[in-house]
């Protein structure tokens, strides 16, 4: 079902390549503003879902939709919309102004309005010194950013960058973070799929999580790494710690830490003080009482990891295996 | 609209192989017209009886004969040869009525063929290279109107064959006075057929059609444009082997009968069109002796059957590029 207040809402979207779904019947709610990361292994389906929200493929059943508006080949919709699709191409022959005027007449952008909006875009990605070179002479992360550039053309209301920091040097990636915060402190609704987790742990609000054309989780991303949290506990010894066991498990289960000194505990922060208590009862002292946060790079793996979906084609998504935000 | 035909004229201008295609046709035009003007040699002497008559004697012709019956053998030889020579001599001035003003228009204008390959080089590249290069992705995120982007750039091809055909024109204008510059003497020659040379250039534009449909609808099948070329390679292998099996059948060798089944087939079409057409707009005979070709009924069947084709390879190229997905 298509949902008006969405930027981008996807519903049963599925795509089917023979006899393999590469996207299986994805729900997607895209809210208006912020940015929104699109993760998930290598052949997860996101491109493919991407692919969709452009118009490049026909969806095989389901729909997509941007802006309250299902997506077709001709969608005045999609004039709102920029995107970076994987590696950027451009024509060769031609320089960086060429292929950005060459595009935003494309998009029916005016000569009066192009004068100013292509050194701006070319501006905004350090492009400028660059711009009367051939594409064809760009390096990877060149391209990159002028496959940017070119998203930003003409101001979209929603930028969809595919991967956007590949071959990027890491001042690049930088650059392109402070670059996507920039648009989303524009009002710019920016979809970010990207594998550079730690980027997206600092840009995005939401995360959805693909694998196998599934969603397998979906929801805030601090949401998501606070489920994730847990307290560790330090003891001098080894021998502390596997006494600690049976006294802990009345707060909650224990896990092993990375030293053999340590334990963890499946309990929020602000039963830190339980803990002390219950373990100075049974007359253990831990050295050390601290709260253990994921990144979401575990969190993606442990989702992901060894997370098997339901064999059912086109069912609604699976249940989350592991930790998961609010709903929408 | 007019920003779509600005960014046609960018891709266009500045495209190295476009710009050797284009120059490529009337230059290779000129130099096979002037070989070909060239390779006819010096013009035969008019036919001298007395001379002959001469050189027989001195070859000792009727030697013996008594006077009255010699000067009789000598006159019958004479006349023996006055025939070829004659003969001789008209098939050379016919030859060279096709390099003389107004018929060197014709005869430029009958090379066609090079035109047609330019074209669908032209178009394999022009097309080809969006997916070799996947710009095709990077133009339909600028714009979804992916009917009228083929139509577009199919246009922009058509223009550029109405401009290799003008210049064939001028050339057959020109070419005629350079070879008079150079000591040429052009044999009187008859006023041009209209309605033959109104139904080659029709001819030629409607081929040009069908090549064109042809490349597109071949380019976007198999998506490369070097693919386009053997694919047109393969389908004139195919339509020889159909016409070779038809051909075999008497209802396909009768004019009454179903032999203009064979001129409705695109390549043998296309050849017999030009071949009819041009020969009743020059005016010309093939030989000596044979009478001056005005029919321009057999040119029908492919004028029509041409023009369906055409229109039938655009529909399946216009219905699989705004269908297609994707996947560059």
């Amino acid at each position: 079902m298509i949902e008006p207040g969405a930027v981008i809402s996807t519903s049963a979207l599925t795509k089917r390549f023979k006899d393999v779904d590469a996207v299986a019947g994805v729900d997607l709610r895209v809210p208006a503003g912020g940015v929104y990361g699109f993760l998930g292994p290598n052949g997860s389906g996101k491109t493919t879902t991407i692919r969709m929200l452009v118009g490049l493929m026909r969806p095989s059943r389901g729909v997509a939709a941007l802006f309250g508006e299902p997506v077709q080949a001709g969608s005045a919709v999609l004039d709102r919309v920029g995107a970076l699709v994987e590696r950027p191409a451009f024509y060769p022959y031609l320089s960086a102004i060429d292929n950005l005027r060459l595009l935003g007449f494309t998009r029916g952008m005016t000569e009066s309005r192009l004068r100013a909006a292509v050194p701006e875009a070319l501006d905004r990605v350090g492009l400028t010194e660059a711009s009367k070179r051939k594409a064809g002479r760009y390096s990877t992360g060149m391209r990159q950013r002028l496959g940017i550039a070119a998203a930003l053309l003409g101001r979209p209301e929603l930028v969809i960058l595919d991967e956007p920091a590949n071959g990027l040097d890491p001042s690049g990636v930088v650059e392109v973070r402070q670059l996507i915060q920039g648009l989303a402190r524009d009002g710019i609704t920016v979809f970010l799929s990207s594998h550079v987790l730690p980027e997206v742990e600092q840009l995005c609000q939401r995360v959805a999580v693909l694998q196998k054309g599934r969603v397998i989780a979906e929801g805030e991303t601090q949401a998501m790494l606070q489920k994730g949290e847990r307290l560790q506990v330090r003891f001098d010894s080894a021998d502390e710690a596997h006494r600690a066991v049976p006294i802990l498990a009345s707060i909650g289960a224990t896990t092993p830490a990375e030293s053999d000194a340590a334990l963890y505990l499946d309990a929020p922060a602000d039963r830190g003080s339980e803990v002390s208590r219950t373990l100075a009862g049974a007359g253990l002292y831990p050295a050390e009482l601290s709260l253990h946060r994921q990144t979401l790079e575990a969190v993606f793996i442990e989702l992901t990891g060894d997370h098997v979906p339901p064999a059912a084609s086109g069912a609604a998504p699976a249940a989350p295996a592991g930790p998961t935000g609010a709903e929408p | 609209m007019s920003g779509l035909v600005r960014a046609e004229w960018i891709r266009f201008r500045k495209r190295q192989s476009i710009q050797i295609i284009v120059l490529a046709v009337p230059l290779l035009a000129a130099f096979m017209f002037l070989a070909g003007a060239s390779s006819t040699g010096p013009e035969p002497p008019p036919f001298d009886a007395a001379a002959v008559r001469a050189d027989l004697i001195a070859q000792g012709f009727g030697l013996g004969l008594p006077p009255d019956e010699l000067g009789t053998a000598l006159d019958d030889a004479v006349e023996a040869q006055r025939f070829p020579v004659e003969q001789m001599r008209e098939q050379y001035l016919l030859r060279r009525s096709t390099f003389a003003f107004p018929q060197s228009m014709v005869t430029l204008l009958g090379s066609g063929t090079l035109v047609l390959f330019a074209l669908l080089l032209l178009v394999a590249t022009s097309l080809g290279d969006e997916f070799g290069w996947g710009t095709i992705r990077t133009t339909l995120l600028a714009s979804s109107l992916r009917g009228r982007l083929l139509l577009l750039r199919l246009g922009a091809v058509s223009a550029i064959s109405i401009g290799l055909l003008a210049t064939l024109a001028v050339l057959g204008l020109v070419l005629p006075v350079v070879l008079t510059a150079l000591g040429t003497r052009h044999p009187d020659v008859p006023s041009l057929n209209l309605a033959g040379l109104g139904v080659l250039v029709l001819g030629t534009l409607e081929a040009g059609f069908v090549i064109v449909a042809f490349g597109a609808m071949a380019t976007l099948l198999v998506r490369s444009g070097s693919l386009t070329l053997v694919v047109l390679l393969v389908y004139v292998a195919v339509e020889a082997a159909i016409l070779t099996v038809l051909i075999r059948f008497d209802a396909f060798k009768e004019q009454d009968g179903l032999a203009w089944v064979l001129d409705a087939f695109p390549v043998r079409g296309i050849s017999r069109l030009v071949d009819t057409a041009g020969r009743v707009a020059s005016g010309l005979p093939r030989f000596p002796g044979e009478p001056v070709p005005t029919d321009l009924s057999v040119a029908m069947v492919p004028l029509v059957a041409l023009l369906v084709w055409g229109a039938a390879f655009l529909a399946i190229a216009y219905r699989r590029f705004t269908r297609m997905d994707i996947v560059e």
